[in-house]
């Protein structure tokens, strides 16, 4: 019943093109958002959970390695958002051409780049 | 009875019969879940601005605003709503990450299995704590 054939996506063999690589990435935000879920929820049942668990959150939440995980967690955040907005507009057709493509995905790179400085900014400030 | 079955070919006759027994093929529910993973991606972007402004405000700041602040009305329920629409965008999404790059039949149905109980879990467990602050 088993067939050994090659399984789809063949990521092994072929060369790394913007449309693959952001395509990936698209999934790859996905799955670590999913996890970052979970750090929302904790915040959530902290709060629930009466003052002290909310300040032992907090300290957790401030942990040097904790940060530097929320500042990639937020990056996926708007890379995520930008990547299917973009997704959400092929799908009404646009963006079809090679030099759309191109545009289209070093402008959404740059847009979740500053909209993730702006939101580490607007919270330092 | 093998040619007549061959020749209903709209009804699943192009598949072996022992593929239609063994209940194995499309189980025709693609396009509601592609059609509800853009409903809940278009929901999901202005939910997304609407969080983010809730947390760097209120990530880092004390019991006391961080309660009274979820306690009004209007953030509660954008609270729930977001809770439920990522929740739910990421089960449908990671559903197909599974479906994608599991080749093992057993080990993904397991896997979805799990994926959508502890889904449904994190989102009761999210929405609890939401009501518990708000009420």
């Amino acid at each position: 019943m088993a067939h050994e054939r090659p399984l789809s996506p063949h990521l092994q063999v072929y060369r790394p093109q913007i449309t693959s690589v952001l395509s990936i990435l698209h999934r790859i935000t996905g799955v670590a958002l999913t996890a970052g879920l979970f750090f929302l929820m904790a915040w959530l049942l902290a709060g629930a959970s009466g003052e002290a668990a909310y300040n032992s959150f907090q300290n957790f939440a401030g942990h040097p390695l904790v940060v530097i995980g929320l500042i990639g967690i937020s990056f996926a955040l708007f890379y995520h958002l930008c990547a299917g907005i973009r997704h959400l507009l092929m799908d009404g057709g646009l963006f079809f051409t090679i030099p759309e493509i191109y545009k289209s995905g070093y402008t959404m790179i740059v847009a979740a780049t500053i909209l993730t400085v702006a939101f580490w900014a607007a919270y330092i400030f | 009875m093998q040619k007549a079955s061959l020749l209903k070919w709209n009804k699943g006759g192009f598949k072996n019969p022992l593929t239609r027994a063994r209940g194995l093929g499309a189980g025709h529910g693609a396009v509601h879940h592609w059609v509800m993973q853009r409903l809940s991606a278009i929901l999901a972007v202005p939910l997304t601005f609407w969080l983010c402004a809730a947390i760097t405000g209120h990530v880092y700041s004390s019991y006391a605003s961080f309660t009274a602040w979820l306690s009004q009305p209007c953030n509660a329920i954008l609270m729930a709503l977001s809770i439920i629409t990522f929740f739910y965008h990421a089960c449908i999404g990671m559903q197909v990450v599974i479906e994608d790059y599991c080749h093992n039949e057993l080990g993904k149905v397991i896997k979805l299995a799990a994926l959508r109980i502890v889904m449904f879990a994190g989102a009761i467990a999210s929405l609890f704590a939401v009501l518990k602050i708000a009420i």
